[in-house]
């Protein structure tokens, strides 16, 4: 079983992308689950939530306090919450950031998927570049089911951006970590 | 059949919409808000009503009078709407009025923790409302269970003339996971009396009298109070009696076929009783205590209430543990039940969290 843990601020979709990704996990023909975690329901409040993916019937429905992957959605949260907390031995981060030479004790992909949002959707909102980096980090999901379950979420133009944004992180994740 | 893959507060919507619920009536909350944003949507799209009320006092007395207008209705809340719902939920067992409540429990009491998950309600949907009642309760530990107990509990409702409580909470409100949308499933409507208009809507000798519907000609009347078999008032002792009898006896004497639950091991040492999201936890703790070699096995309620008593008076266990997201609830009602135990043991949990199965696994280790 995979367990991914997503580190983000309210309303910066960090809910959402758990979500997205689970579905794309669904489309994959997977077992998944998404959940959120919320402190308190308040903008710019640090929010985590959570994705199982798994080739069999997943049965826990406890939060993952041990997770394989952390995706954190903006760097800013490395002040205040410890975003690998838990984390596996061989775990992985996917951090949003214009550095690339973050250490934080751990194997870690780095992506400007705040710049990616920029240029594609016009507003700093990095959830769906977020989830195209990670599955093009690990290839955990297609990056086909991916855009499928981005646009069941978003519909029309918006969800299109998304899907082009979710494009563009992944093959720059491909080209930069191959 | 489909499958879909959605969130915990939308299946049951969508199993309410399928068990042939045509009004909503309720006031937003988190962590429930979603099963209103969803019927508000799909309602309209069945022919059916979807209607913001003030609060929830307004919300389940709107239900009530849905319901004797012919429609099968249901709100949905957490704990402090529950609490506010209760003197109506007191005249819905008084009435005889089918509806379905879903309590998506948080944090209490009070605020609380409106994004955090307990099982604090448990309780209060038993001993709620004030006299005498029987209660149908079912805790739904999945998204799957979301959908059928949804279903389930309107199909109690019909059929026993009763509100029907799921008590969820905000973990498997929020969760997202896998759904089948069965299409075989039973749908059980209420029955109406022949006779217009109905003379006796509340008769004694009928342990479950068929529902007339306001507007059809029944010309019945609908109280409150204790009333007679015409369901005018009449608050002698004998009309009481037989009335609220019957009430409570239309549940106790059809208890076997209204409890549900799931277990395995039932003739172990060490036997957990859980219900709702911590028996998934419970499932994980008895396989990884198995494999230490300890004689473990669970019981799952599925309908809390009734309570099981018969079934839990047969456990042979020492030690029977009650994992609860709160300080002690079901716990007692274990405790009452299971005389034969060496120890109950309650392993409890607040704040927010489900228990983690070493926890669990710790309680029986010690």
């Amino acid at each position: 079983m995979i367990e991914i843990r997503f580190h983000g601020r309210g309303g910066q979709g960090a809910v959402t992308a758990a979500q997205i990704l689970a579905k794309a996990a669904f489309y994959d023909g997977k077992f998944c689950q998404a959940f959120p975690f919320f402190g308190v329901e308040r903008r710019g409040a640090p929010v985590m939530a959570f994705t199982r993916i798994d080739d069999k019937k997943i049965t826990l429905r406890c939060q993952i306090y041990e997770p394989d992957y952390v995706i954190v959605q903006d760097a800013t949260l490395l002040e205040s919450v410890n975003v690998v907390e838990g984390l596996k031995k061989d775990g992985a981060v996917v951090i949003n950031t214009v550095k690339d030479d973050l250490d934080l004790g751990y194997k870690t992909y780095t992506i400007d998927a705040t710049g990616i949002a920029l240029d594609v959707l016009g507003v700093p909102i990095v959830n769906t570049a977020m989830v195209g980096a990670f599955a093009g980090v690990t290839g955990i999901v297609s990056i086909e089911s991916v855009k499928k379950a981005i646009l069941d979420t978003f519909k029309g133009k918006l969800g299109e951006k998304n899907a082009k944004a979710a494009e563009v992180a992944y093959n720059e994740m491909l080209k930069k970590y191959g | 059949m489909k499958v879909e893959f959605m969130q915990g507060n939308q299946a049951c919507a969508k199993g309410a919409i399928k068990a042939g619920c045509r009004f909503f009536a309720g006031y937003p909350i988190t962590p429930s808000t979603e099963i209103a944003e969803a019927m508000a949507r799909e309602l309209p799209k069945v022919g059916g009503y979807y209607i913001q009320m003030e609060d929830e006092i307004g919300s389940i007395a709107a239900v009530i009078g849905a319901s004797w207008g012919g429609l099968k209705a249901m709100t949905a809340t957490s704990g402090p709407g529950f609490s506010l719902m209760q003197e109506n939920i007191g005249f819905a067992y008084m009435t005889e009025t089918p509806c379905v409540v879903v309590d998506i429990q948080r944090g209490g009491p009070s605020t609380g923790q409106p994004t955090m998950a307990s099982q604090g309600d448990m309780m209060q949907c038993r001993w709620g409302s004030h006299g005498d009642y029987e209660v149908i309760a079912l805790a739904p530990s999945s998204v799957q269970e979301m959908y059928d107990f949804t279903i389930m509990a309107f199909n109690y409702a019909e059929k026993y003339r009763i509100p029907v409580f799921v008590m969820a909470d905000e973990i498997v409100g929020h969760m997202r996971e896998k759904v089948i949308l069965h299409d075989n499933i039973e749908i059980i409507n209420r029955k109406k009396p022949e006779e217009k208009p109905c003379k006796k809507p509340y008769p004694f000798d009928k342990l479950i009298p068929e529902m007339p519907v306001f507007g059809e000609g029944y010309n019945v009347h609908i109280t409150g109070l204790t009333h007679d078999e015409r369901g005018y008032p009449d608050v002698s002792p004998e009309t009481h009696d037989k009335l609220v009898r019957r009430i409570v006896n239309k549940i106790r004497k059809n208890k076997d076929e209204i409890i549900k639950w799931e277990g395995e091991n039932l003739d172990a040492e060490i036997v957990f009783v859980c219900y709702g999201s911590p028996s998934r936890t419970v499932k994980h703790a008895v396989r990884n205590l198995r494999e230490k070699g300890l004689d473990v096995g669970y019981i799952r309620l599925i309908t809390v209430y009734p309570f099981p008593d018969d079934l839990l008076k047969k456990l042979k266990a020492k030690k029977v543990v009650v994992p609860e997201m709160n300080l002690g609830q079901i716990y007692y009602e274990v405790e009452r039940v299971c005389k034969k135990a060496e120890e109950v043991i309650l392993v409890d949990k607040i704040g927010g969290e489900l228990h983690r199965p070493e926890e669990l696994e710790r309680a029986v280790l010690g």
